[in-house]
């Protein structure tokens, strides 16, 4: 998140704090935002109904969930784990593949695949209500892709595109925060219309 | 005078006394006559004779003191008989017609008093055959005629329509202050009574029931010259941009070709016209105008048809209703200056309403991040159209905001121009703090700064810590923020904002209709005054919004929030905001009513205007000029009343307006919001001066003059005397009222129609003399059969 951070200030004009909060679900500082990221491998951690209803709370109040799969595609566990989790805190609502269509691939860039630390999975997955994205899972491990190690340099190879599979995942995750603080902006009619226009001119 | 002779009764003993009283006398009379028949040995025939009579004397006696029998002696002489005579008084009468097209028109109301006239030697007859004339007029109600015009018939009929089937049951109600008999009915009319098939019916089913001879008389003549509007079809309410239907149906009568025009106005303004070629006498014209109102309010619109040479009347060429336009869609106009959390919540906001069409702008990134850019990467932005948003587009707008927006590094400097005039011109505006909007200097030009409430003159920096806001004295009654005031805690129960932008309020706040509504609890100002957080002012026609925080979004997000009847505070807070700045009707601080959009003539017009004080209390002692005028003559006619009003403790002023003519009217009234400006300054250049207006219509008495042609009630009159076995007089072919008018039969000698000269009443069961018969009956019946051994 800190190297999102940065490259959000860099590229856009997000002003995201240099260095993002550690919060726990059952602390007043998980409302400091409304942006949980949530990154993992293996099964979440047992949450009690505290901080469950704390999670709840949270979404329905409009907070957006990214549950981040740090085992890029090799382990279902933490998928698994995050579906038992939704199940619990969101009855009757499901995890589905985000549509290629929808306004998270081009928020800022132009995206067309959920690039991470590897291309496992070609969709994000979602829980889709009441018009937003409420909870969004990436399977390919972004935030593998997006760690620096102290010095600077990639902690995690990108697999198998390499540096240019780095950039596309930073660039998806620029899209989702700006898909968390601008909404579907970009589905507005005149960002459509004037889109189609310089495509069929391009 | 003749006497009638009858039995009362004065009492009724119960059921079981009277079958006991019955049966005994029965078996009394019984037994008496087979012992007159049979009569026993040695008895003569005299004395069974008289044992009879006695008996028989006996039970009458028993009987007349049992039921307390009364004779009563009436003396009795005939009712008489009535003729009601019922005269049309409804607005058709008022119309000129004629028998073919030759011939010179006349009005019915004058073929009326002529056939009366000449019916005066039949009217003579009917006195000397003892029929009593009772004239009265009938419009939608029934009215006796004073004696002189019951004469002549003569006034001008000005009725809202003609409900003869009323007027013929009133005849059937029984009166108890008129026992002569009603024998026959006459019925003076132009015949249109019935607008359609059903009150046809009504109308002879009635006249049947009444069961006398309705004599009618027909004043209408078949050639009429006339064109009305006889029907308008228009929604009570249309929304503003979208398209309304408005229909109207014409029906012209002796003008076949001819041409003329049809008009739909608004206001008094003429919004459409047509040319209209006119077809066969009742043929209807369906005419269609599809309008578009351009603004929210109430507007009177007319259909008006040209008047043409020799109409019977030019009353009915017009017929205007009201109509309520409001905000289909609101436009709003959201542009940002980076995206962050409280653009995020006020987006989601806005979107989640169906009422609102929302075009956004958010800039995403800067010239540094162009600078940075990598050219090669396929980007979703679009160009930030400043010319279309604040040149073209902008009084499109019903509500622009700049959300943390730093106009100058985004090409909108030299538009702020134009954003300050938008406003001026009725458009509202929301500005909102943060790191970039207020904290450049972007809106220092005297033309935007000097719309404010607060003074942005100076750039304000951006303060970051936790704060809860203090509600002002004005916060507490504005609708913004009343809310705040019934909640528990007030603010001490919601979330801490954290940014703020320390502005003071502006020099010329008072003149702009500033209000402060919250406050920063420490942070003060130059003067030492709490630093406003959130103000608003009331610029020229519009309304501005200045909210000195970007972190209003933490009042819908944060653990343990509490929910105020069940919304979110940041909810309550804009949503609030939203209506004050769109001028919903209940955030004006001038409102004039009347107590309904139209009135028939005659009605009292009741105006109502409230003012409130900046901080929505009710203000009292405020002057409010006012003037009505009508709406055909334009906005520079004179005034058909006008005065000046000064608001009570309530912040209430009324005035009652009397007898107002048929027509559209509208009311204004103006107040002054801020200070009074200089005396040299005009009156339509004060933007302090803040006029509302309210349109409304006097009708005419009804819609009767919608239908002017006599064939129908001709026929109609001629099927009402068939039914009814009475006569039919065409007046326009100068026939007269007949002689021996048709009647009904009427028994003079049955009891109900006699009427009772006096009463005399005879107790017959009570006195000596009662007594004594039952004795002698009783006792003389005991002592024959001793004597002749029967007992």
């Amino acid at each position: 998140m800190r190297v999102l951070a940065r490259e959000l200030r860099l590229r856009t004009r997000l002003e995201p704090v240099a260095e993002p909060s550690t919060v726990g679900p059952i602390e007043g500082a998980l409302f400091e935002t409304p942006f949980l990221y949530v990154a993992g491998e293996g099964a979440l951690p047992k949450l009690d109904d505290e901080a469950e209803q704390n999670l709840r709370r949270f979404i329905d109040l409009g907070g957006l969930i990214l549950f981040d799969a740090a085992d890029g595609g090799a382990d279902l566990a933490f998928t698994r784990s995050v579906r038992e989790l939704l199940g619990r805190i969101m009855p009757g609502s499901e995890l589905a593949p985000v549509s290629g269509e929808h306004v998270v691939y081009r928020s800022f860039y132009l995206v067309d695949f959920p690039f991470g630390r590897t291309q496992v999975h070609d969709s994000l997955l979602a829980v889709q209500e009441e018009g937003r994205l409420k909870v969004m899972l990436t399977r390919n491990d972004l935030g593998g892709a997006l760690a620096e190690t102290e010095s600077g340099l990639a902690a995690y190879p990108c697999s198998p595109g390499g540096s240019d599979q780095r950039e596309w995942a930073i660039r998806l995750g620029v899209n989702i925060l700006l898909y968390a603080t601008c909404t579907d902006y970009k589905a507005d009619r005149a960002h459509v219309e004037t889109l189609l226009r310089s495509r069929r001119w391009k | 005078m003749d006497a009638r002779w009858s039995l009362a009764a004065g009492f009724t003993p119960p059921w079981w006394a009277v079958a006991l009283v019955v049966l005994g006398a029965v078996l009394a009379t019984v037994e008496g006559i087979r012992a007159f028949r049979s009569p026993p040995l040695g008895t003569t025939r005299a004395r069974s004779g008289a044992l009879l009579a006695l008996r028989l004397l006996s039970i009458a006696a028993v009987v007349g003191i049992a039921f307390e029998l009364t004779l009563r002696i009436e003396q009795v002489s005939p009712l008489g008989r009535r003729v009601v005579v019922l005269v049309d008084r409804s607005a058709s009468m008022d119309l000129a017609d004629s028998v073919d097209a030759d011939a010179t028109a006349q009005r019915r109301q004058a073929r009326l008093e002529a056939v009366w006239a000449r019916s005066a030697p039949a009217r003579a007859q009917w006195a000397e055959q003892g029929l009593l004339v009772d004239v009265r007029g009938f419009d939608l109600s029934t009215t006796p005629l004073p004696a002189a015009i019951a004469e002549t018939l003569e006034g001008k009929p000005l009725g809202a329509g003609s409900d003869l089937a009323a007027a013929l049951s009133e005849l059937g109600e029984a009166d108890p202050t008129q026992r002569i008999p009603v024998v026959g009915v006459v019925v003076l009319s132009d015949g249109l009574v019935a607008p359609d098939r059903a009150t046809d019916q009504h109308v002879l089913s009635v006249a049947e029931a009444l069961g006398v001879p309705i004599t009618t008389v027909s004043l209408g003549a078949p050639e009429i010259r006339d064109i009305s509007v006889a029907a308008v079809r228009a929604g009570e309410f249309a929304f503003v941009e979208n398209v309304t239907e408005i229909e109207a149906t014409l029906v012209a009568h002796g003008f076949r070709d001819k041409s003329t025009t049809v008009q739909l106005r608004r206001n008094g303004e003429v919004v459409f016209e047509r040319p209209l070629v006119l077809r066969g006498d009742g043929v209807p014209h369906e005419v269609r105008f599809e309008v578009a109102p351009d603004r929210i309010g109430q507007f009177v619109y007319e259909i008006v048809i040209e008047p043409l040479e020799g109409e019977a009347t030019t009353d009915n060429n017009r017929q205007a209703f009201v109509q309520k336009v409001l905000r289909d869609k609101v436009r709003v106009l959201h542009v940002a200056g980076r995206p962050d959390w409280d653009v995020r919540a006020l987006r989601v906001l806005l979107r989640r309403d169906p009422n609102v069409e929302l075009l956004s702008y958010y800039i995403l990134r800067g010239f540094d991040d162009i600078a940075r850019e990598d050219t090669t990467a396929p980007l979703s932005l679009i160009p930030f159209p400043t010319d279309e948003l604040f040149e073209e587009q902008l009084g499109s707008f019903d509500l622009v905001v700049l959300h943390n927006f730093d106009a100058v590094q985004h090409q909108v400097g030299g538009y702020v121009d134009n954003i300050a005039q938008y406003v001026l011109d009725g458009g509202a505006l929301v500005m909102i703090g943060g790191d970039l909007g207020l904290a450049d200097g972007g809106y220092a030009p005297r033309a935007i700064s000097s719309i404010l409430p607060v003074d942005t003159r100076t750039p304000s920096n951006n303060r970051a810590g936790p704060y809860r806001p203090q509600v002002s004295e004005a916060g507490r009654r504005h609708p913004i923020t009343a809310w705040l005031d019934g909640a528990e805690g007030g603010w001490d129960a919601l979330p801490e904002l954290d940014t703020f932008n320390a502005m003071p309020l502006a020099p010329w706040a008072s003149r702009v209709g500033a209000s402060v509504l919250l406050e920063h609890p420490d942070d003060q100002v130059r003067d030492g005054s709490a630093a406003p957080l959130l103000a608003v002012a009331e610029p020229g026609q519009g309304r501005v919004m200045l909210l000195a925080t970007g972190s209003t979004w933490r009042m819908g997000f944060a653990p343990r929030l509490p929910l105020i009847d069940g919304a979110r505070p940041y909810d309550l807070l804009w949503l609030g905001a939203i209506r004050w700045l769109l001028r919903d009707d209940s955030s004006g601080r001038l409102s004039l009513e009347t107590d309904k959009p139209r009135y028939r003539v005659g009605e009292t017009v009741e105006l109502q205007a409230r003012a409130l004080s900046a901080a929505y209390a009710p203000e009292p002692d405020i002057e409010i000029p006012w003037r009505l005028q009508r709406l055909d003559d334009g906005p520079d006619g004179d005034a058909v009343h006008e005065g000046r009003w000064s608001t009570d403790a309530q912040g209430n002023a009324a005035e009652a307006l009397e007898a107002l003519p048929v027509g559209a009217y509208v009311a204004a009234a103006t107040r002054q919001l801020g200070e009074a400006p200089a005396a040299s300054v005009a009156a339509e250049d004060d933007p302090g001066l803040h006029e509302v207006r309210r349109v409304f219509i006097v009708e005419p008495p009804g819609r009767e003059l919608a239908r002017v042609d006599a064939d129908p009630g001709i026929d109609r009159l001629q099927r009402l005397a068939t039914k009814t076995e009475g006569a039919f007089v065409d007046a326009s072919d100068d026939e007269a009222l007949p002689s021996d008018l048709p009647t009904a039969d009427v028994d003079n000698g049955a009891g109900d129609n006699m009427k009772v000269e006096g009463r005399d009443d005879v107790a017959l069961w009570n006195g000596w003399a009662s007594a004594l018969l039952l004795l002698l009956a009783f006792g003389g019946e005991w002592i024959l059969r001793r004597r002749t051994g029967l007992a």
